[in-house]
Order: structure tokens, then C-alpha cells, then sequence
């Protein structure tokens, strides 16, 4: 079946235009490219249309796709680029009130550490959200799909050491940002 | 490796909430419904418009030249009748 075919079968597949070897290819990186899309642009009407773009572009260009590079390579520029594209989401405008009404409706013992850990969630995202495209992309690749230094920079086209030193970057700015939430030792401050 | 960097001075809390804030996701089902409704691709029809518009533009290019001549030779012709 084309399901269980290779990813090389499955990329020839869809160069011959062959409608089951597009859905399988989907169905196999779906997840991925929709969760870089979330966690980038943190809201998901924006992250369906990434997805959507993204995939187009895979279904549009694939024939153009030599393999010079790894199809997962090009398939995770694919993605970021329309990242990139798209404009900044529209911010919530009060995220913590809706965290607050979330918490005081869910059943718990602790409804105020549900609330505190709410809120830390809630600033992570944002702060996350407020980063520049390049410094997000970084740290969504990294914590979303686990990958390697160099794999984040082949896919970026910079070297290793920049995407080492905009981790480092990102890590202090979150940290100064959301210290003061969190207790010594990872608890949170009441 | 560059691996060696990773989440050195970095508070494990942060890195722990990172981690979860930001884990991995499924997609939902209605994402491929989208990309089939999705109308053709603008870049495809770029690519269909182009060498209109450069047949176009070559043929407006042309008509100008051909009436600049055709206004040179009437007033090359009007020279030699007064002379």
C-alpha cells in the first residue's frame, strides 16, 4: 500500500502526480508541520493557514525536488519560510483573564497553583510570542522537533554558531522575563 | 558538537517549561479538506501570465518603433518636396 511505502517511493510517487502518494505524504509529516506552525505562531486559525500554504508549496514544487538535499530539510524550510511570511498574529487581548476563568472552572484541590501555573504557561507563550521571527523559529525548532544544532542551521542557512548563540539569547531573555513567577527551585512565587 | 551547548547556564525550570509549552501537536483532520478546497496556487498563474505579458509588451515596443519610422520617412519625404 502507498501508506507503507517509503519516503523516496512516496516522494516519486507524488512526482508522477499520483493523488494516494500526496495523501500518504501528508498524513506522514502532517503533525510536524502543523505543530511548527502552532507553536510559532501560537494561535491556531493562523497555524491551519501555515499548514495549508506550507503544503501547497510541498504539492506545487515537489517535482522540482531533486533530493540534493534531505526531503525532511526541504520540507522544514518549506515551513519556516511560510512562517515567515505570514504577518504577527493578533494578540489576545486578555490571555490572563482567560487563563483565571479557565482555572476557577476546572474541578482541583489547589484552584491558586492552577491559576500560578496558568499564568506561567501564559507568559511562556507570550514571551515566546513577543520574540523576533528569527530568535521564535530557533526555539520552536529546537523544543518542537527536538532537532540538532546543525540541522536548525542547515535548515535557517546560518552556521551552528549562531543558532547556538540566539538559544543562549532567547534563554536569558525568557529567563529576566519570567524569573520573577518562579520561586527557587521551580516553584511558583505567591 | 554543537550539542554541547545546549541549555548550558539555562534554569531547568525554563527549560522544563519550555519543553512543555512548546511540545509537538496533531495536526487536525479538517487540514486536508483545506488544502483540497484551496483554489490553484497564485504562483501557478504568475507563471501562466508572464510571457503574456511579455508577448504583450514586445508588441507594444514594436508598435512604436514601426510609427517613429513611419514618421521619419513622411517627414523625410515632406523635406524632399519642399527642396
Amino acid at each position: 500500500m502507498v501508506l507503507e511505502a517509503t519516503g523516496k517511493e512516496l516522494i516519486e510517487g507524488c512526482q508522477r502526480g499520483e493523488r494516494e502518494a500526496f495523501r500518504a505524504l501528508f498524513e506522514r509529516h502532517k503533525d510536524k508541520v502543523y505543530s511548527i506552525a502552532l507553536r510559532y505562531a501560537g494561535d491556531e486559525t493562523m497555524a491551519m493557514d501555515i499548514a495549508q500554504e506550507t503544503f501547497l508549496k510541498l504539492f506545487s514544487g515537489i517535482r522540482s525536488f531533486r533530493g540534493d538535499s534531505s526531503f525532511e530539510s526541504w520540507l522544514y524550510r518549506l515551513v519556516v519560510n511560510s512562517c515567515f511570511d505570514q504577518k504577527r498574529r493578533t494578540r489576545r487581548l486578555m490571555p490572563l483573564v482567560d487563563e483565571l476563568l479557565d482555572a476557577l472552572q476546572a474541578p482541583g484541590a489547589s484552584v491558586l497553583d492552577e491559576v500560578l501555573r496558568n499564568e506561567l504557561s501564559s507568559r511562556v507563550r507570550s514571551a515566546v510570542g513577543s520574540l523576533p521571527p528569527e530568535q521564535r523559529m530557533v526555539i520552536v525548532l529546537r523544543y518542537t522537533q527536538g532537532l540538532s544544532y546543525d540541522e536548525i542551521a542547515a535548515i535557517l542557512g546560518c552556521s551552528s554558531g549562531t543558532v547556538a548563540s540566539r538559544l543562549n539569547r532567547v534563554h536569558k531573555i525568557l529567563e529576566r522575563r519570567l524569573a520573577r513567577l518562579v520561586g527557587v527551585g521551580g516553584g511558583y512565587r505567591g | 558538537m554543537a550539542e554541547r551547548h545546549a541549555g548550558v547556564g539555562m534554569a531547568p525550570w525554563l527549560e522544563m517549561e519550555l519543553a512543555r509549552q512548546l511540545s509537538p501537536v496533531a495536526a487536525p483532520e479538517s487540514l486536508w479538506d483545506r488544502i483540497q478546497e484551496r483554489p490553484v496556487p497564485r504562483r501557478a498563474v504568475e507563471f501562466r501570465l508572464w510571457p503574456v505579458a511579455a508577448a504583450l509588451l514586445l508588441m507594444a515596443t514594436g508598435g512604436v518603433i514601426w510609427q517613429a519610422g513611419v514618421h521619419r520617412k513622411i517627414r523625410g519625404d515632406s523635406d524632399l518636396a519642399e527642396s
